[in-house]
C-alpha cells in the first residue's frame, strides 16, 4: 500500500526528531520570510547564514551543540548588522558583502586548523536533518517558541518599522530598539534553521515560501500564515525525498519550495485566464 | 497677510532656526509662525531647505541655533502630534498591505498589544478614511491604489493617529490635476476641522488658488505671508535666481514659455 510510504519512515525514532525539526523550520523562516521578502532584505538573510559559520565552528570546537551554538552567533550578528545599516558610510550592502564574506572564510580557515572537529562541511552547506540528536529537538522547539511568540507578540511594530520607518518614529515608536529586536529574531531564525536547510540554501526556505503566498493573499498577516503553511508542506516534501533518495535535506526542501511556487503561480495565471 | 492671533498658541513658531547636516548650513536663521488651521505651500529650489525644515518640525534633525514650538514644546516632546506624508520616493509601493492596515499603523503607538480588531480602533480607521473619502477601498491592497489615493491614505493615517499638524512632502509629484484637486478639497475640509496644513510644493500656477499662505524658502524664508502679495519679482529671483523669468507671469497659460501659437 502506498500509503505505509507515507508512515513507514516514522517507525525510526530519527526520523520523528528530523520532522519536529522539519516543521519548526517550515513555520518559522516563511514568518519572518514575510518581512525579509517585502523589505528587500534577502542579500541580508543570506549574509546571515554564512556569517554564522566562525560563531557555529567556535561553538563545535568547544563541544557545544550547533544549536547552542547559534544562539550567541545569531545575536552577535544581528547587532552588528543593526549598527552597520544606521552607521555604515560606504554603503549598507557594501558594508555587508565585506564583512559577512570575510566572516565566511574565516570560518573555514577555523575548520581547516582544527580538523578534528567532527563536522562534514557539506552537511553544514547544504544541511543534514537526518542527523539531530533529541538535544536538538528540544533546542529547536525553545527556540522556535521563542521566535513565533516574539513575532506573533511584536506584529504591529514589526509591521509598523517595516513599512514606514519614519512615521514610525515619527509616531514616537523606538524604531532602533525594534529594528534590534527584529534582527535578532531574524538571525536566531536563519542560524537555528542551519542544521536542516544547510547555509547556502537557508535563503530558499526564507525567501521562496513566502513569496509564493504573497501571490495568493491580500493582507501581510494572511501573507505570514500561508507562507509557513507553504513552508510546513515545502519541509515536510524534503524530509521524504531526503529519506528515500538519500538526498541532502537543504536541498531537497528549497526544490519542494520552489514546486510549490510554481504550482501557485501557475493557478493564479490559470485562475485569472479563466475568470 | 498673517491671520490675527487667536486664544490658541501658533502650532508651529520658528524663531532663528538653523540646521547643519555634514559641514552645511541647510536652514540659516529661520523663522516664522504659523496660526492654527492655516494651509501653508511651502515652495523654493530642491536642496533649498524643504525637507529638511519638516525634518526639523518633525524632531528628526538636530537644531544648531535657534528654536521650533509645536504647541509650545520642543519638537521632540511634541511626537504624535504631527503626522507626515512621505514622498513618493521615499516608499516601498509594493509592501503587502491593505488600506486599513496602513491606517491601522497610526494607532499602532496607542494601542496594547493584539488589540487590532477592537470595534473602537476599527471606528478610528473607518472615520478617518472616510475624510479622505477613501472608505470604499478600505479592504484594497496599497499597490493597487493611484498615486494620488495612496497620498490620501497616508493622510487618513495621520488623523487617525489623532495629529493636529499635518506635514505633505510633494504631495503632488506624479499626482494628475483632477487627483490633485481632490486632494486640495481633502486638505480644505481638513483645515475646515482645525488642522494646520505644511505642503511642499513646486506648482506655483495654483498656487495661490490652492493655498491660505506660503512660505518661500531657500536656505533661509524668503518670504512668508499671502501668496498674491509674497509672489514678488525680488523674492522669485532669490528663490529660483536666473530661472526665475520663467515663473514671471505665474498664471495659467501664461509660463513664461515662448510657445509657438
Amino acid at each position: 500500500m502506498w500509503i505505509e510510504y507515507i508512515y513507514e519512515p516514522f517507525s525510526y525514532s530519527f526520523m520523528i526528531r528530523s520532522l519536529i525539526v522539519a516543521v519548526s523550520v517550515g513555520v518559522i523562516l516563511p514568518l519572518l520570510g514575510s518581512y525579509v521578502i517585502n523589505r528587500n532584505l534577502g542579500f541580508m538573510g543570506d549574509a546571515m547564514a554564512h556569517a554564522s559559520l566562525p560563531g557555529l565552528a567556535f561553538g563545535l570546537l568547544i563541544g557545544a551543540s550547533i544549536f547552542i551554538a547559534a544562539i550567541p552567533t545569531a545575536i552577535v550578528i544581528a547587532l552588528v548588522l543593526g549598527y552597520l545599516i544606521n552607521r555604515s558610510k560606504i554603503g549598507e550592502d557594501t558594508a555587508i558583502g565585506i564583512i559577512f564574506s570575510s566572516l565566511f572564510a574565516l570560518g573555514f580557515i577555523i575548520l581547516s586548523i582544527y580538523d578534528h572537529i567532527l563536522l562534514s562541511v557539506e552537511d553544514l552547506l547544504l544541511g543534514q536533518i537526518l542527523a539531530v540528536s533529541s538535544f536538538d529537538v528540544w533546542a529547536t522547539l525553545i527556540l522556535s517558541t521563542v521566535i513565533v511568540i516574539t513575532t506573533l507578540f511584536l506584529y504591529k511594530q514589526f509591521l509598523f518599522i517595516s513599512f514606514d520607518p519614519k512615521g514610525a518614529k515619527i509616531s514616537g515608536l523606538n524604531v532602533r530598539l525594534f529594528d534590534n529586536i527584529f534582527l535578532v529574531v531574524l538571525s536566531l531564525s536563519i542560524i537555528s534553521s542551519i542544521q536542516s536547510v544547510g547555509i547556502i540554501l537557508v535563503l530558499s526556505m526564507l525567501i521562496t515560501p513566502a513569496a509564493a503566498s504573497k501571490l495568493t493573499t491580500k493582507t501581510f498577516s494572511a501573507a505570514m500564515i500561508t507562507g509557513s503553511a507553504f513552508g510546513v508542506i515545502a519541509s515536510i516534501s524534503g524530509l521524504y525525498l531526503s529519506y528515500y533518495l538519500d538526498f541532502p535535506s537543504g536541498p531537497s526542501m528549497a526544490l519542494a519550495a520552489t514546486s510549490i511556487f510554481i504550482i501557485v503561480w501557475l493557478a493564479k495565471r490559470s485562475f485569472r485566464y479563466a475568470s | 497677510m498673517m491671520r490675527t492671533s487667536q486664544n490658541n498658541p501658533c502650532p508651529i513658531v520658528s524663531k532663528g532656526c538653523c540646521v547643519q547636516l555634514g559641514n552645511e548650513l541647510i536652514l540659516d536663521d529661520v523663522s516664522f509662525s504659523i496660526n492654527e488651521g492655516n494651509l501653508v505651500g511651502v515652495v523654493g529650489p530642491n536642496g533649498g531647505g524643504k525637507t529638511t525644515l519638516f525634518n526639523a518640525i518633525l524632531g528628526l534633525v538636530p537644531i544648531a541655533h535657534g528654536s521650533i514650538k509645536i504647541n509650545g514644546v520642543d519638537p521632540k516632546k511634541a511626537k504624535g502630534l504631527i503626522g507626515y506624508v512621505p514622498q513618493r520616493e521615499e516608499f516601498n509601493w509594493k509592501f503587502h498591505v491593505t488600506v486599513r492596515q496602513v491606517v491601522q499603523m497610526g494607532i499602532t503607538k496607542n494601542t496594547s498589544f493584539f488589540s487590532f480588531t477592537s470595534k473602537h480602533n476599527q471606528e478610528i480607521i473607518e472615520q478617518s478614511l472616510g475624510k479622505v473619502a477613501l472608505l470604499d477601498r478600505i479592504d484594497d491592497r496599497l499597490e493597487d491604489l493611484s498615486e494620488g489615493q495612496r497620498q490620501r491614505v497616508f493622510l487618513a493615517k495621520t488623523l487617525a493617529q489623532g495629529a493636529n499638524i499635518l506635514l505633505l512632502d510633494e504631495a503632488f509629484s506624479g499626482v494628475d490635476i483632477g487627483s490633485q484637486e481632490t486632494l486640495v478639497d481633502v486638505l480644505r475640509n481638513l483645515k475646515n476641522d482645525g488642522k494646520t496644513i505644511l505642503m511642499a510644493t513646486h506648482d506655483l500656477n495654483t498656487i495661490s488658488e490652492r493655498f491660505d499662505e506660503i512660505l518661500c524658502l531657500n536656505r533661509h524664508c524668503c518670504a512668508y505671508g499671502d501668496p498674491g502679495k509674497v509672489l514678488t519679482k525680488e523674492i522669485m529671483i532669490e528663490l529660483y535666481g536666473s530661472h526665475s523669468s520663467m515663473f514671471k507671469d505665474h498664471t495659467l497659460g501664461k509660463h513664461g514659455h515662448n510657445d509657438v501659437d
